[in-house]
């Protein structure tokens, strides 16, 4: 129980470090990160309230719509991220089909317990994205150290997130309600690192300082030695 | 999406939930520790060799001024060494003029300080036109090697001759000043060290370049001895050469004939885009 607070209050970690460091990461991907830690947590409060009132198909539905918006504001920072054409536009190209088989299965399951198939087919897109972005930087890496960037923060925290949990959505059908009590465990844990996460990418500064390995400009120095 | 759901029993379900999560997180973390090492191996590698562009810049930088101040120094040791002397000699003629009264002395001393003067023209002349040939200036880049190999044929050392297939449209004036500096580097060089009994040279266009190679039967490098020296502490002209290829933003290549008899050198230099449009509109009437 207590690890479980402290995973939701832990979704207002990266939105008070934003105001505490004076918003000094502005970025579009930043604040739509803010918007799913503030999402998360007023959902995670309306999905504990409603679960202690036993209304399970509200549950439900606001699962299955926290699957969709997650995916979606994922996909998006993903996408924005991404410099491969071809990546972006396979994201383009399969978000729809998710959307559409997320609203299938959701129809299809009529309000039982978690869709997990959804949140498996996810993570398992979700995973491919940063496999997009980590082979990007793979090809063509930057001047800078991948690490220095708040982007590289917010696809670790992403990923981790996606491959920690993955199982446990994956299996979540399967498992009784002690045993999904017990392994929530992991839910809480991967909550508190992305969130962590984030909270690192939100105090970075928006443009990392460049590796300056000449103290001065050798090529200008050269350019106009021989002019006669 | 049935083959991702697993139908057995409690404790299954739960040791492949756990082997599961620490798997994924096992080969999430590895590739994020992958990456980092490989992008600072990458970063590692290319500060090492822009730190050996700068060196290598720094030396062509330093071999360009110490050349420089050799030229300074050989002007002036000209213009001490010659010129100094002969003015001072037509002075002193000019003074003889002053003392003595005798008439037939004194047009005697008038003549030798006229001599004298004429000789200090020549020499300033001789210093200014190998600071800047004139012909080069006012005939172009053709005409200037012409008169070069046309001097080293006359010395009778060794036969020279040369060959532009194709300048119709003269390069700018400080392109071709780098260029004719670069051939007499190299021809400075093969009469040092080659031996050799003749050096030829052929111009042509190809597109938006101009090549100029020589050929020459004595001893010669290849482009990995070029490179060598060049990176080594001397053979300052050939840094000279590398540099001004440098502001030419043009190429040279060393290397050995295949009949294993001569060496050629070709340079590879860029021209104007109003040269290049200017030649195919010639070739289009």
């Amino acid at each position: 129980m207590l690890l479980q607070n402290i995973a939701l209050v832990s979704h207002l970690l990266p939105l008070f470090l934003f105001f505490l460091f004076f918003r000094r990461n502005n970025e579009r991907d930043i604040r739509v990160i803010l918007f799913y830690c503030l999402y998360s947590f007023v959902n995670d409060i309306v999905i504990t309230h409603l679960n202690t009132t036993e209304q399970y198909t509200l549950t439900f539905i606001l699962l299955s719509a926290f699957t969709l918006i997650e995916y979606a504001l994922f996909s998006y920072v993903l996408y924005i991220n991404i410099k491969k054409a071809i990546f972006r536009k396979l994201i383009l190209i399969i978000s729809p089909f998710f959307i559409v088989f997320s609203i299938f299965q959701f129809l299809r399951s009529a309000g039982n317990g978690i869709d997990s198939i959804s949140i498996t087919v996810e993570y398992i897109l979700l995973i491919i994205y940063c496999l997009f972005y980590f082979f990007d930087e793979l090809i063509e890496p930057n001047a800078t150290f991948i690490y220095a960037t708040y982007k590289f923060w917010i696809l670790v925290a992403i990923l981790i997130y996606s491959t920690g949990t993955f199982f446990l959505f994956l299996q979540s059908s399967d498992l009784t309600p002690e045993e999904w009590n017990k392994w929530s465990i992991i839910n809480h844990l991967c909550t508190i690192a992305k969130t962590a996460f984030f909270s690192v990418a939100v105090i970075m500064r928006k443009e990392p300082q460049e590796n300056h390995f000449f103290d001065v400009d050798a090529d200008h120095l050269f350019e106009n030695h021989y002019k006669p | 999406m049935t083959f991702l759901q697993v139908n057995s029993s409690g404790n299954e379900v739960s040791l492949m939930l756990f082997f599961g999560t620490i798997g994924m997180l096992v080969l999430a973390i590895g590739m994020i520790i992958f990456i980092i090492f490989h992008q600072r191996k990458v970063i590692r590698y290319q500060l090492r060799f822009q730190k050996l562009e700068f060196q290598q810049q720094k030396t062509l930088l330093n071999a360009s001024i110490r050349f420089q101040e050799e030229e300074r120094q050989r002007i002036a040791a000209d213009l001490h060494d010659d010129a100094g002397p002969l003015l001072a000699t037509a002075r002193l003629y000019l003074n003889e003029n002053l003392v003595n009264l005798d008439k037939n002395a004194q047009l005697q001393s008038i003549y030798n300080a006229k001599q004298i003067i004429d000789d200090t023209i020549q020499l300033i002349r001789n210093i200014s036109h190998s600071l800047m040939p004139p012909t080069l200036k006012n005939f172009g880049l053709e005409s200037a090697v012409n008169d070069l190999f046309q001097k080293i044929s006359g010395s009778g050392s060794l036969n020279a001759s040369c060959r532009f297939h194709d300048y119709r449209e003269r390069l700018i004036p400080d392109q071709e000043l780098i260029i004719f500096r670069i051939i007499q580097e190299l021809i400075n060089n093969i009469l040092k060290h080659s031996n050799s009994s003749f050096i030829h040279l052929t111009q042509n266009i190809s597109g938006p370049k101009l090549y100029i190679r020589m050929h020459h039967d004595g001893r010669g490098l290849t482009q990995a001895d070029f490179e060598k020296l060049n990176k080594s502490g001397g053979g300052l002209g050939l840094k000279n050469i590398q540099s001004r290829l440098k502001l030419l933003q043009g190429r040279i290549f060393f290397e050995k004939d295949a009949s294993q008899t001569y060496y050629k050198i070709t340079i590879e230099a860029p021209r104007s885009e109003e040269q290049t449009l200017k030649e195919e509109k010639v070739i289009t009437y």
